[in-house]
C-alpha cells in the first residue's frame, strides 16, 4: 500500500503528448492532397498511443507520399525510391525497441520496389507499412503507375495505358507468410484511423493500402467511389473494423468478414464490382523473422570491442619493416 | 515422482489403510525377488508368526505376575523382574533391543529396500533440479520395459542401483556418471561368462541417461545439499529474463553517452578524424577543412553535466551487478550461524539496493523521462520499499544451515529476529533427535525445544514454514521450491538422523517412521495465503492426516493361518525401537490372552477410569520372526499422549476434525432437529383440526339426508349422496396476476417520430460536418480566417464573418468529401449573391 513504486513515479511525470508533438514542417503537398488525411489519421493515432516520438520513426522511399517523414516530429528516414521496405527492416532489426512505419507510394511499393515488397510480407518483421495508392506517379508529374487504372492517359501512356492494373490486394494475400491487409479510403477519417489503429496493434507486418486522391493530376480518378459510396463494400467484423453511425450513414453497403478467414479475403480481394474496405485479413501467430532472429544474448559495447580485440590481435602489422 | 502418499483424505477406513500401505511404499519398498540378497541380509521368513503351541502355561504365568507387571506400568523399576514367577522358555524378554515393530517387518532387510534416496542433483538440467536414483532407473525400466530381448538387462539395472547404493557411503557427492561405471563394471563382473559385453550394456545406458551430477545419501548434510540446489534452480529461472533485460539497458544507457561522444567537437576535430584514418590514409585528406565542415551540422547542446554524472554513475552500478546475472549466476555461499547469515542478508540487500536503483534510473533515462526535479529526491531516498516484488524476487536469498545443538540463547534470539523480520533468509533446521534429558533429571528424556521451532516459527505468522521428515523427499523438496518462492524468510525443520548403534533401525526408516507416529508431523505454513488458517496451514503431506493415528493391515502366521489385523502406528511404537528407553518395556510372546492387555490405541482411547488395572502393548517381532506383546510404561503412554495432543492442536489448526466447529455444528443441528420438529407437530395439529371439522361436517350432512330421506317418498338414492372431501382442501392460492395487467383500454400512443424533417431544415449559419472532414487543407488554404482545423486536425467554420460568401461557396464546392454547408449570406451586399444562394443550395 505504501510500497512506492517505480510504476507510480514513471505516472506522475508522465507528460501528454498533443497532436502538435507530432506535426514536423508544413507540409507542401497540393491543396486538397489525399496525402493530408492519411497524415492526420497517423499523427492521431501516435498521440492516441502516446508514442514517444524519440521512439518512432518513419521511413519513407521517394514520392510525393514519401515526403512524410518531414511532416512528423518523430524520427524519419527519406530514402532511396522502392527501398523504403529493407531500410526499415534494417532499423527494426537493430533497434526492435523503435516503432517503426513505412509510407510509399504506389510506384515506390507496386513498380520499382516490388521485389522488397514481396519479401517483407514473407519476413513478416513487426511494422506498419502504409502505401499511398494515388493510382500514378506523383512526384514525377502524372506518368502511369502498376495501379493506374486501365487506358489512363499520362505523361508517358498519351495513348493511355494498355494493361489491367495491378491488383495489390491479390498480391498481398498470395504471398507466404502474409500476416495484415487492410484497404482503406483516406477519405473517410473513421475508418481510415480504426484500420490505422488496427494495423499498429498488430504483431507482424501489417501492411494497408490506402486509396489516395490526387486533386493535382488526377481529379476524378476516385469520382466513382466518391459519388456512388455504394462502390464501396464495407467489411465489418467484431475482429475488424466497425463503422461509427455517421459513416454507416453514408456507406450502406457493408457485410460481415472475419478476418481469419483468408480464402473469403481472397474472394473480396479478386471482385472488380466494388472496393472491399476493412481488414480483409489478419493473423498474429505468423512467426516473425525480427522475433526469431533477436539476439538471445545481448552484447554490450565492451563484449564487441573484446571480441573484435581478440580477432585483431591474431593480426600484426609490422610498419617499419614494410617502410624499410 | 509419486505422489500417491499426498492424495487427498479418503474417508473410508479401508481405503485409509491401502493410504498407508502406499505411504510406506513410497518411503522404501521392497527390491523385486530376483535380485539376490545382499552379503549381510539375514534369513528371515516372509511373515511374522505365533508358533502353535498351548498357551496355557504362557497365561497362567501372566495372571500370577500380573501385579508385579503393573507396578512396573506405574513405576518404570526393573527390580520388579527379581521377584517375577517364571515365564515359559523364551516367552519373557526383558530388554527390546534386536525386536522390530510389527509395522516395520516388511521392511525388515534394508539392503533390499528402495527409496526416494540417493538423490541426484542434475546439473545444467532445465527440466530437474533433483531426482532420485530410483527414478533415474525406473525411467531406464520403463524404458526397456517391452523389449524382450533386454530383460537380463533389467535385472542387471537393479543390480547397478544397489551397487550405487552400496558405493555411497564412502562416495557420497560423487557423480553418477563415476558412480555408475564403478558400478556397471561390479555387476558386469558379478555376472561371470559374458562379464564385459554386460558392463559395457550397463555403461551405454548409463550414458544414455543425458542427467549428471552429484549424488546424496540419506546423510545429515543432504537437506542442505538439496536446498542449495533448489535455490540454485529457482534463481536462475528467475534471472533468465532479467539477464536479457539487463544487457539492453546497459546497451541503451551507454548508447546515450556513445550518442553524446559521436556529436561532440572533440569527435569532429581534425585529430580524432586524423586518429580514425590512421597514420597511411589521413594525408590524402584535408582534415581541418573536413573537421569545419562538421563543425557546421547542427548539433544539440550535448548532454548537461549532472545528466552525464548521472549516467555515467548507473553505468558503473549496472556493470558492477551484471555479475550477478550475467553467464552462469551463483547464489553464493551458505551461512551457518544466525548472525552471520544477518550479516550477510544486510550486506546484500545494500548492494542489491544500489543496483536496482541503477536499474531504475537507467529505465527512466532510457525513456527519456527522468526528471531531476521530481526524481533526485526520490533516489536520494530509495530504500527496500521501493523495490517492486519482481525486482526483490532478484536478490538471491540467503541460506542457513542450522544444527540444534548451535542454538544457544543468543543465536535462538537471532532465529527470532530472522524470522520475524523483512530479510530474505531460508533457514534450514537439520534435526537428529526429539528427546533431551531435562538437566540433572534421571527421569525421563523429554521432547526438546528444537523440536518444536517450526510449531513456533508457525505462530508468529510471518515466515514460510515446513516440518516434515526428510525421508519424505517430495514433501521436503516442494516446501523447499514453496519457501523459495515466497518473498521472506523461511524456516525447515526437517528431521535427518543419522544412523546409530543403539536403534536396529537405518536412519531414514527412523525419519520416515517419525512422521507416521506423529513425532513429527509434516506441514507447511504459509504466511502469504490470506483466505484462512485453514488454508495457510497445509498438513497433506501428514499420511492419512484426518485420523488420530496411521493404520495399517499387519498380516501374521498363526500357526498354518494367516491373520490380518489392522494396527495404529504410535510414538509408543517409534519409542521402543529408540534403544534409549529399553528400560520401558518388556516382552511377552505374542500367544499370551488376558483380557486386561490393551492394544496401545484403544488403551490411549479408553478413559481413564477404565485402564485403571489394564497394561497397554505394542507389536513387534523378534530375530526370527516371532511375535511379541510388548508393555510399556506410564511415563512412554504419557508422552504418546501428550504427542497426541499436539497433533490434534495441528488438526484443528488445519481445519480437521476442529472442535470448535464440530461444537457449533451439534448446536446447530439440535437447532435445527427442534425447530422441525416444530413444524411437523404444527401441521399435524393442522391436519388434525381440519379432518376433524370435515368429519363433524359429512356427520351433519348425512344426518340430514338421512331425515331428508325418510321424510320424502321414494327410495334413497345412493347417488344423491354428498361425497365428503378426501382431505381438506388447502386454500388455494391467488392466481399470479401479471406484474402490470394490460390496460383495458390501450394507453395513447406516444406521438410518433417526427417524420424526417432533413428536408425542410434551412440552413442559416454555414457549419461543417467535422466528424467526416479528411484533413485535405483545401478550405484552409483558401481561408484561413474563416476555416480551422480542432484538436483533431479536422476543419471548422471558425467565423464566417472573416471571409465572403462566395469564398464559402468555393470551399463547399472544392471539398472532396462535400461538407461544408454555406448556410445563408451574412453579408447582404455582397456582389452575386443570387446566382451564389443558388449554388449553395446543393451544399446545404
Ligand atoms: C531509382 C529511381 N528511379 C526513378 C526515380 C524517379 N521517381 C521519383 S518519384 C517516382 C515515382 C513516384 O510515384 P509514387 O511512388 O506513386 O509516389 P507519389 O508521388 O505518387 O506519391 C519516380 C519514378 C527516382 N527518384 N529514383
Ligand atoms: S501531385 Fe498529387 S499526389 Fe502529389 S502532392 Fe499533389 S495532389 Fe498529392
Ligand atoms: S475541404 Fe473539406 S475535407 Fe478538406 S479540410 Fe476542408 S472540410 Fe476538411
Ligand atoms: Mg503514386
Amino acid at each position: 500500500m505504501f510500497n512506492v513504486s517505480l510504476e507510480n513515479l514513471v505516472d506522475i511525470d508522465l507528460e501528454q503528448y498533443s497532436l502538435q508533438d507530432y506535426q514536423g514542417s508544413t507540409p507542401r503537398w497540393c491543396s486538397g492532397c489525399g496525402d493530408n488525411a492519411i497524415l492526420s489519421a497517423v499523427q492521431k493515432l501516435c498521440r492516441d498511443e502516446q508514442l514517444p516520438p524519440e521512439k518512432t520513426v518513419f521511413v519513407s522511399g521517394i514520392g510525393c507520399s514519401s515526403r512524410f517523414p518531414h511532416y512528423m516530429k518523430t524520427y524519419g528516414f527519406h530514402g532511396l525510391h522502392g527501398r523504403a521496405l529493407p531500410i526499415a527492416q534494417g532499423i527494426k532489426m537493430h533497434r526492435p525497441d523503435l516503432h517503426v512505419f513505412v509510407n510509399m507510394g504506389d510506384g515506390d511499393c507496386c513498380s520499382i520496389g516490388t521485389a522488397h515488397w514481396i519479401h517483407a510480407l514473407r519476413y513478416n518483421m513487426n511494422m506498419v507499412a502504409i502505401m499511398h495508392d494515388n493510382g500514378i506517379y506523383g512526384l514525377t508529374k502524372k506518368q502511369a503507375s502498376p495501379t493506374s487504372p486501365k487506358g489512363l492517359v499520362s505523361n508517358t501512356t498519351p495513348q493511355g495505358t494498355y494493361m489491367e492494373a495491378l491488383n495489390p490486394a491479390m498480391v498481398n494475400l498470395g504471398v507466404t507468410n502474409v500476416s495484415f491487409f487492410a484497404q482503406a479510403v483516406e477519405w473517410v477519417p473513421d475508418m481510415l484511423n480504426d484500420i490505422i489503429s488496427q494495423a499498429y496493434h498488430h504483431r507482424g507486418f501489417a501492411f494497408v493500402r490506402v486509396l489516395q486522391r490526387c486533386p493535382h493530376f488526377t481529379p476524378t480518378m476516385f469520382d466513382p467511389l466518391l459519388s456512388n459510396p455504394n462502390n464501396i463494400l464495407v467489411l465489418e467484423h467484431e475482429n475488424g473494423i466497425k463503422l461509427s453511425e455517421a459513416a454507416g450513414r453514408i456507406y450502406k453497403n457493408h457485410e460481415s468478414h472475419d478476418p481469419s478467414d483468408i480464402q473469403k479475403a481472397r474472394e473480396y480481394a479478386g471482385r472488380h464490382d466494388i472496393v472491399p474496405v476493412g481488414i480483409l485479413y489478419r493473423n498474429p501467430e505468423v512467426p516473425c523473422y525480427d522475433e526469431i532472429r533477436r539476439p538471445k544474448r545481448v552484447f554490450t559495447p565492451e563484449m564487441k570491442e573484446a571480441v573484435l580485440n581478440r580477432e585483431f590481435d591474431k593480426f600484426s602489422v609490422d610498419i617499419d619493416s614494410s617502410e624499410g | 515422482m509419486s505422489n500417491s502418499n499426498h492424495k487427498p483424505q479418503a474417508s473410508s477406513p479401508a481405503v485409509e489403510v491401502e493410504e498407508f500401505l502406499k505411504t510406506l511404499d513410497t518411503f522404501a519398498e521392497p527390491v523385486a525377488e530376483s535380485l539376490p540378497a545382499g552379503p549381510q541380509a539375514p534369513e528371515r521368513p516372509a511373515l511374522p508368526f505365533q508358533p502353535d503351541e498351548d498357551a496355557g502355561p504362557l497365561n497362567q504365568a501372566l495372571e500370577r505376575n500380573f501385579a508385579k507387571l503393573l507396578e512396573y506400568h506405574y513405576t518404570a523399576h526393573t527390580s520388579v523382574w527379581e521377584s517375577l514367577a517364571p515365564f515359559p522358555e523364551g516367552a519373557f524378554r526383558t530388554s527390546v533391543k534386536g525386536l522390530m515393530s510389527a509395522q516395520l517387518y516388511a521392511f525388515r532387510d534394508a539392503d533390499r529396500l528402495r527409496f526416494d534416496y540417493p538423490v541426484l542433483l542434475p546439473e545444467n538440467s532445465a527440466d530437474h533440479w533433483r531426482l532420485s536414483l530410483r527414478e533415474v532407473v525406473d525411467g531406464l525400466l520403463e524404458a526397456l520395459a517391452d523389449k524382450e530381448e533386454a530383460s537380463h538387462l533389467k535385472r542387471a539395472l537393479l543390480r547397478v542401483e544397489r551397487h550405487i547404493k552400496l558405493l555411497l557411503p564412502k562416495k557420497n557427492g560423487e557423480h553418477l556418471s563415476a558412480l555408475w561405471r564403478k558400478a556397471a563394471a561390479a555387476v558386469g563382473k558379478e555376472s561371470g561368462k559374458d562379464a564385459s559385453k554386460l558392463a559395457d550394456e550397463l555403461a551405454a545406458l548409463g550414458k544414455s541417461l543425458g542427467v549428471d551430477g552429484p549424488l546424496f545419501g540419506f546423510t545429515p548434510d543432504a537437506p542442505t545439499r538439496i536446498l542449495g540446489a533448489a535455490g540454485q534452480y529457482d534463481w536462475h529461472r528467475r534471472v533468465a529474463a532479467f539477464a536479457s533485460e539487463l544487457g539492453d539497458l546497459l546497451n541503451a544507457v551507454s548508447g546515450i553517452l556513445a550518442a553524446d561522444q559521436a556529436h561532440s567537437p572533440e569527435a569532429h576535430s581534425a585529430d580524432t578524424l586524423h586518429a580514425a584514418l590512421g597514420k597511411e590514409g589521413s594525408g590524402d585528406f584535408d582534415l581541418d577543412a573536413f573537421s569545419s565542415l562538421l563543425q557546421t551540422g547542427k548539433g544539440g547542446d550535448g548532454l548537461p553535466e549532472a545528466r552525464r554524472r548521472r549516467i555515467e554513475q548507473v553505468l558503473k552500478d549496472l556493470k558492477a551487478g551484471q555479475k550477478w546475472f550475467g553467464g552462469h549466476p551463483v547464489m553464493a555461499e551458505i551461512a551457518d550461524s544466525c548472525k552471520g547469515a544477518l550479516a550477510l542478508s544486510r550486506e546484500r540487500e545494500s548492494t542489491f539496493l544500489a543496483f536496482f536503483k541503477a536499474v531504475h534510473i537507467a529505465r527512466l533515462e532510457v525513456a527519456n523521462r527522468y526528471d531531476a526535479a521530481g526524481h533526485d529526491a526520490f533516489y536520494q531516498e530509495f530504500d527496500r520499499t521501493a523495490l517492486l516484488p519482481e525486482e526483490r524476487h532478484l536478490i538471491p536469498p540467503v541460506i542457513l544451515s542450522l544444527s540444534p545443538e548451535k542454538l544457544d540463547a543468543a543465536e535462538t534470539g537471532a532465529l527470532l529476529e530472522i524470522l520475524n523480520a523483512d530479510l530474505n533468509i531460508k533457514v534450514l533446521l537439520i534435526l537428529d533427535d526429539f528427546f533431551g534429558r531435562p538437566d540433572g533429571a534421571k527421569t525421563f528424556w523429554q521432547p526438546g525445544v528444537a523440536g518444536k521451532l517450526a510449531s513456533m516459527a508457525m505462530n508468529l505468522n510471518h515466515a514460510f514454514v515446513l516440518q516434515c521428515p526428510g525421508a519424505n523427499l517430495d514433501a521436503m523438496t516442494r516446501g523447499f521450491e514453496d519457501g523459495i518462492a515466497f518473498d521472506g524468510p523461511a524456516l525447515f525443520a526437517v528431521f535427518q538422523p543419522e544412523a546409530e548403534e543403539r536403534t536396529a533401525l537405518p536412519a531414514f526408516l527412523r525419519s520416515a517412521a517419525a512422521g507416521e507416529s506423529r513425532l513429527m508431523p509434516a506441514f507447511t505454513f504459509h504466511p502469504g495465503i490470506s483466505a484462512g488458517l485453514a488454508n495457510r496451514l497445509n498438513l497433506a503431506a501428514t499420511p492419512q492426516r484426518s485420523a488420530l493415528w496411521p493404520e495399517s493391515s499387519l498380516t501374521f502366521l498363526n500357526g498354518e493361518t494367516e491373520i490380518s489385523v489392522s494396527l495404529p502406528y504410535t510414538p509408543v511404537d517409534f519409542l521402543a525401537m529408540d534403544g534409549r528407553f529399553d528400560d520401558h518395556f518388556v516382552a511377552i510372546s505374542g500367544q499370551v490372552e488376558n483380557e486386561r492387555l490393551l492394544p496401545v490405541g484403544e488403551f490411549l482411547a479408553r478413559s481413564p477410569e477404565t485402564i485403571e488395572r489394564a497394561l497397554p502393548y505394542v507389536l513387534m517381532v523378534d530375530e526370527d520372526g516371532r511375535m511379541f506383546k510388548v508393555i510399556t510404561t506410564r511415563a512412554i503412554i504419557a508422552t504418546a499422549r501428550q504427542l497426541g495432543e499436539s497433533w490434534r492442536h495441528f488438526q484443528e489448526l488445519g481445519g480437521i476434525n476442529n472442535s470448535f466447529v464440530s461444537a457449533i455444528l451439534e448446536e446447530e443441528l439440535a437447532r435445527l432437529k427442534a425447530e422441525h420438529q416444530a413444524e411437523i407437530e404444527a401441521l399435524e395439529n393442522n391436519h388434525r383440526e381440519e379432518m376433524e371439522r370435515s368429519l363433524d361436517q359429512l356427520g351433519k350432512d348425512v344426518v340430514s339426508r338421512i331425515a331428508a330421506g325418510l321424510l320424502s317418498e321414494g327410495p334413497m338414492s345412493m347417488a344423491a349422496m354428498p361425497v365428503a372431501p378426501a382431505a381438506p382442501k388447502p386454500k388455494a392460492a391467488p392466481e399470479p396476476q401479471p406484474a402490470a395487467a394490460p390496460a383495458e383500454t390501450a394507453a395513447p400512443e406516444p406521438p410518433a417520430p417526427a417524420a424526417e424533417e432533413e428536408e425542410s431544415i434551412v440552413v442559416e449559419d454555414a457549419y461543417i460536418d467535422t466528424p467526416l472532414c479528411t484533413s485535405c487543407n483545401d478550405c484552409i488554404s483558401l481561408n484561413s480566417q474563416m476555416f480551422a482545423y480542432d484538436a483533431n486536425k479536422q476543419a471548422f467554420v471558425k467565423d464566417a464573418s472573416k471571409g465572403t460568401f462566395r469564398q464559402l461557396v468555393e470551399a463547399a464546392e472544392k471539398c472532396p468529401v462535400h461538407i461544408i454547408h454555406p448556410g445563408k449570406p451574412v453579408n447582404p451586399d455582397e456582389p452575386g449573391l443570387e446566382d451564389l444562394i443558388k449554388k449553395a443550395e446543393a451544399y446545404n
